[in-house]
């Protein structure tokens, strides 16, 4: 038995074909590019960009030496979300699809949250459903199709017009997390009849069969089973082995984010209702510029360490980190608050910009980029104070990301938060499609089975001294939060 | 007006060189040399200088004008001294240094000053001496020998400072000037004598105290030993100066209405007064001028060069000036949201906190290294601007502020400065006017001029004035208004308990 799992990411479409013991027999990948015809807009065509290379990687693939078409058990698809495509009767796309950072409807985004009382952001596809119908209402009126990246995917290879609750829930206010059905109320107000919405499904369930056509484009065997899969966060949560409740994934990529499970996932996949509680994931610890925040620093502060990487062939990162690393835990007394494009905790003011304070004669460039490190650290460590005040106490860790490549980010972040960090170098969705394959078809039981398919992790283990100075910078580190943010 | 042909040498000890400095009758410089020396951090929060080495780069500074312009040496008639200020010098009955000076920024009685405050308190003593009781002043530093390092108090026959140390050893006088004794927080400034209650709570013996005399009066003449170092000829009549503050009759503030910014290392905005204004906030310091019946009120930051400089070299550029072309390219037009706040090493005046910090606040991902360096000039402006704010509420407004003009001065820097203060800057003609004010007083003594206010009409003037603009002068009001709430909203943030 072989499985499938291809991931559409924003800048990327990517793909490996696993063998049943879960080695990786070989991955594909197509960079890709997002475009933006006005400011604000951020649009992707469906066809030339999602299904066309899905089909080449799966073709690719296919022609490994170790593939083997009439053994493919299955596949599974995850993907950036919500997108928005707007598919016509015939299937056809009438435009190219919005994705989730389109910024185009702002004001509708607003009349939206002041008439449901809701505080949702820039992701939510209603506002964007009623531009579009202002805006172009012939496409609008066609439209019989609402479509995020996956299940697009999904929808050209199966036929089935499906998606998962989890990125049903991301769609804003759509979905009824009670009743588990869609809600007429703001489907009305963006115009569209609920009927039209896709069929909800657990992401373990068996969403079709490839299609005789589809089977011509990818080169699979028509009746290949789909599994109906999810989103790309919460697939790579899995590629962590996060399973368990408690279990959590950190991610140090352009923006930062711990996704914690506040139940075990296989107990949401039976009840999708414990969406109400934040399964499968309750996403902590957002902030967005966490690593672009050091790549402004690395723009800003250091030109000259650039210019020597770039002479060494080496990673201006890496300078850094050793110059950082010389830099006492704490700082000397520099604190960073990381809000470099605002805070993103939706019950919670935060500051909407940056500080960086405590600065003395004596603190040099490494101080600071040490502090931008350690900023990182304080709010996750204030995020799990929070997750154990509602009862999740947060168990295991491991980071991923381009940030989780760097040792001394982690073992500052462990120190900071006082419990071990693990490491994969390589989370990857593709993998976790694949094994859900396996769980959805029932060629394994468990869903903790895929920590078996996984190398296993680097693990940073927190010092008791460096956590006690942490600590007391830490409640300086909250005052100064507070005092921003009023 | 004097002898045309009369020089004076000016001996102005900074805190990190030693400057030497011949001006001409009329205030012209004739020669300037410099020679450098230690500060010493023995452990945290000790700063020290060598007094040896203080001598050793005045003679050097003083010798190496000689070699310049051999006839030079010929022509001075009377030696100046001036120098920092706050410095606790120790000297033996031979008036040998028996430590270390400990110097302004050394922090160690900070616990003494602490007790005198609680013997004497704050009100009180500032009422006395004008001046805030901290760990600077040479009054906490000898509570704090006293009993930290007895033997060296006990063996000390005269507690001093920098220039009166210096000047000890060219004359052997055992004098100071009511500027520098001021400075030693042991000073009456009313009753111009020590202060029974300072000295006792220092725990100080009046007889180990110099004698205070009038900064124009010849403290005596140069001895054979010392005239040979500085290849001077023995018998040179030394006044007795004042410490670096004399920098008020540099920049010609000689009457109330002027005021004068010092932007080195460290930053001031100090004005003159008619009347003894005491500061019911005690935000700013008071004390005598060197011209009877008149008064020095002002404020200090303690880094304000040193803030510039060091933003400059941790944001990577490759010097100050290179920092400063930043200004050129920059408009106060621009977003003016980020704050830079410049209290590196705790602030003084005007709100006399040492715990708090410097921060840029305010930044986003979109803010370019230049935008920080901008806003660290508007910082540093911004803190002296709220001392003149101080100066102007107590005295009234001033009608200009004079600054001292390098001819590298950037012009951006200095319009920013008078768009900040809104008031016009006065370019001072000197480039060195602790120097020059040093000369005045010398002047004085020697006869070259009837008295002070003479010499100094004679000896300063301004280049030019740089206007403020009306429409950046409004823009810079704003943004001085964010920088004095985001100061006051951070202040807890460091004063609620130290980590």
């Amino acid at each position: 038995m072989q499985f499938i799992g291809i991931d559409v990411g924003t800048l990327s479409t990517k793909g490996c074909l696993v063998a049943v013991d879960g080695r990786v027999l070989c991955r594909a990948a197509i960079s890709h590019e997002t475009q933006s015809p006005r400011p604000g807009w951020v649009e992707q065509d469906p066809e030339a960009v999602w299904w066309a290379e899905t089909c080449e990687i799966i073709r690719r693939l296919l022609e490994h030496p170790d593939a083997d078409t009439s053994s493919i058990a299955g596949l599974g698809v995850s993907g950036m979300f919500p997108a928005l495509a707007l598919v016509d009767e015939g299937g056809q796309p009438l435009r190219p699809a919005l994705l989730y950072s389109d910024n185009r409807a702002a004001r509708e985004l607003a009349a939206f949250n002041e008439r449901f009382g809701l505080i949702l952001t820039g992701d939510a596809l209603p506002p964007k459903l009623a531009w579009l119908r202002a805006n172009e209402p012939d496409i609008f009126s066609q439209a019989r199709y609402f479509l995020s990246s996956h299940n697009y995917v999904g929808f050209r290879l199966t036929g089935a017009y499906y998606l998962d609750y989890k990125v049903a829930d991301s769609m804003g206010g759509l979905l009824d997390r009670t009743t588990l059905k869609w809600r007429e109320d703001v489907a009305d107000w963006a115009g569209i009849d609920v009927a039209h919405l896709p069929r909800l499904c657990s992401e373990s369930e068996i969403a079709g069969e490839v299609t005789q056509s589809a089977a011509e484009e990818t080169g699979l065997k028509a009746g290949t089973p789909l599994v109906v899969g999810s989103g790309d966060s919460p697939l790579t949560i899995i590629s962590a082995g996060a399973i368990e409740r408690g279990d959590a994934l950190l991610s140090l990529g352009t923006s930062g984010w711990m996704g914690v499970l506040p139940y075990r996932l296989a107990e949401y996949y039976e009840n999708p209702t414990l969406l109400h509680q934040g399964a499968p994931y309750l996403l902590e610890a957002y902030v967005l510029a966490v690593g672009s925040a050091l790549r402004w620093f690395r723009d800003q502060f250091a030109v000259g360490e650039q210019a020597v990487a770039r002479r060494l062939g080496t990673s201006a990162y890496k300078m850094l980190d050793d110059e950082a690393a010389k830099v006492p835990p704490g700082s000397d007394g520099l604190i960073v608050l990381p809000y470099f494009l605002g805070g993103r905790e939706p019950e919670i003011p935060l500051p909407e910009t940056a500080t960086m304070t405590g600065l003395t004669l004596s603190h040099t460039a490494a101080h600071v980029y040490r502090a931008l490190l350690e900023s990182y650290g304080y709010v996750v460590r204030w995020s799990l104070e929070r997750l154990e005040e509602r009862g999740i106490p947060v168990k295991r860790i491991v980071a991923t990301g381009g940030g989780a490549s760097s040792k001394l980010w982690r073992q500052i972040l462990s120190d900071i938060i006082g419990q071990p960090l693990h490491y994969h170098a390589d989370t990857d969705p593709c993998l976790a499609n694949a094994y859900l394959v396996g769980y959805a078809l029932g060629s394994w039981d468990s869903l903790e089975g895929i920590r078996d398919w996984l190398p296993p992790s680097v693990v940073a283990e927190p010092s008791e001294n460096a956590h006690l100075i942490y600590d007391k910078v830490y409640h300086r580190f909250l005052a100064l939060q507070l005092m921003h943010s009023k | 007006m004097g002898d045309s042909q009369a020089a004076i040498l000016v001996i102005d000890l900074g805190l990190t060189n030693c400057k030497a400095v011949v001006f001409s009758a009329d205030g012209e410089i004739l020669g300037r040399a410099s020679a450098p020396y230690t500060i010493y951090y023995p452990a945290p929060g000790y700063v020290e200088q060598d007094p040896e080495e203080w001598w050793q780069a005045a003679a050097s500074a003083t010798c190496s004008l000689w070699e310049t312009d051999p006839g030079l040496a010929s022509r001075i008639e009377c030696v100046s001294v001036t120098g920092h200020m706050h410095a606790l010098v120790c000297l033996d009955k031979e008036g040998k240094p028996l430590a270390n000076a400990l110097v302004l920024g050394d922090r160690r009685s900070a616990g003494a000053a602490a007790e005198m405050v609680a013997e004497l308190e704050l009100p009180a003593i500032y009422q006395i001496t004008g001046a805030r009781m901290d760990a600077s002043m040479p009054a906490a530093k000898i509570r704090w020998l006293k009993e930290n390092a007895p033997e060296i108090y006990k063996n000390t026959w005269l507690f001093t400072g920098c220039k009166d140390a210096i000047r000890h050893q060219m004359t052997g006088d055992r004098l100071t000037d009511p500027i520098d004794a001021c400075a030693m927080s042991l000073y009456d400034i009313q009753a111009r004598s020590w202060s029974p209650e300072l000295t006792h709570s220092a725990g100080v013996a009046l007889d180990d105290l110099p004698e205070v005399h009038p900064p124009t009066e010849l403290a005596g003449s140069l001895q054979e030993t010392p005239a040979n170092a500085l290849g001077l000829k023995p018998g040179m009549p030394v006044v007795v100066g004042g410490g670096d503050d004399v920098e008020v009759l540099g920049n010609g503030l000689m009457a109330p209405g002027f005021s004068l910014e010092h932007l080195g290392t460290t930053g001031s905005i100090l004005t003159c007064a008619g009347l003894p204004i005491y500061d019911p906030e005690m935000a700013l310091e008071l004390y005598p001028h060197a011209e009877p019946g008149l008064w020095v009120l002002g404020g200090s930051i303690t880094a304000a060069g040193s803030a510039l400089a060091w933003a400059a070299e941790t944001l990577g550029y490759d010097s100050l000036d290179d920092a400063l072309t930043v200004l050129s390219a920059s408009s106060p037009e621009a977003d003016g949201s980020l704050v830079f706040l410049p209290h590196l090493l705790g602030e003084r005046s005007p709100n006399w906190e040492p715990r708090v910090r410097g921060a840029w606040i305010g930044l986003t991902a979109t803010h370019t290294r230049d935008d920080m360096m901008q806003a660290a000039f508007e910082g540093v402006a911004y803190a002296l601007k709220s001392m003149l704010e101080r100066i102007e509420a107590l005295v009234g407004e001033q009608e200009q502020i004079t600054v001292v003009h390098r001819s590298n001065d950037s012009n951006d820097w200095l319009g920013m400065r008078a768009n900040i203060f809104e008031r016009p800057l006065g370019l001072l003609r000197t480039p060195e006017p602790t120097a020059l004010g040093a000369m005045a007083l010398a002047a004085v003594g020697i006869g070259l001029y009837g008295d002070l206010h003479e010499a100094v009409r004679a000896v300063t003037g301004l280049e030019r004035l740089v206007q403020p603009e009306t429409h950046a002068q409004s823009i810079y009001r704003q943004r001085y208004s964010v920088y004095q709430g985001v100061g006051a909203a951070l202040l807890p943030v460091w004063t609620a308990g130290s980590p």
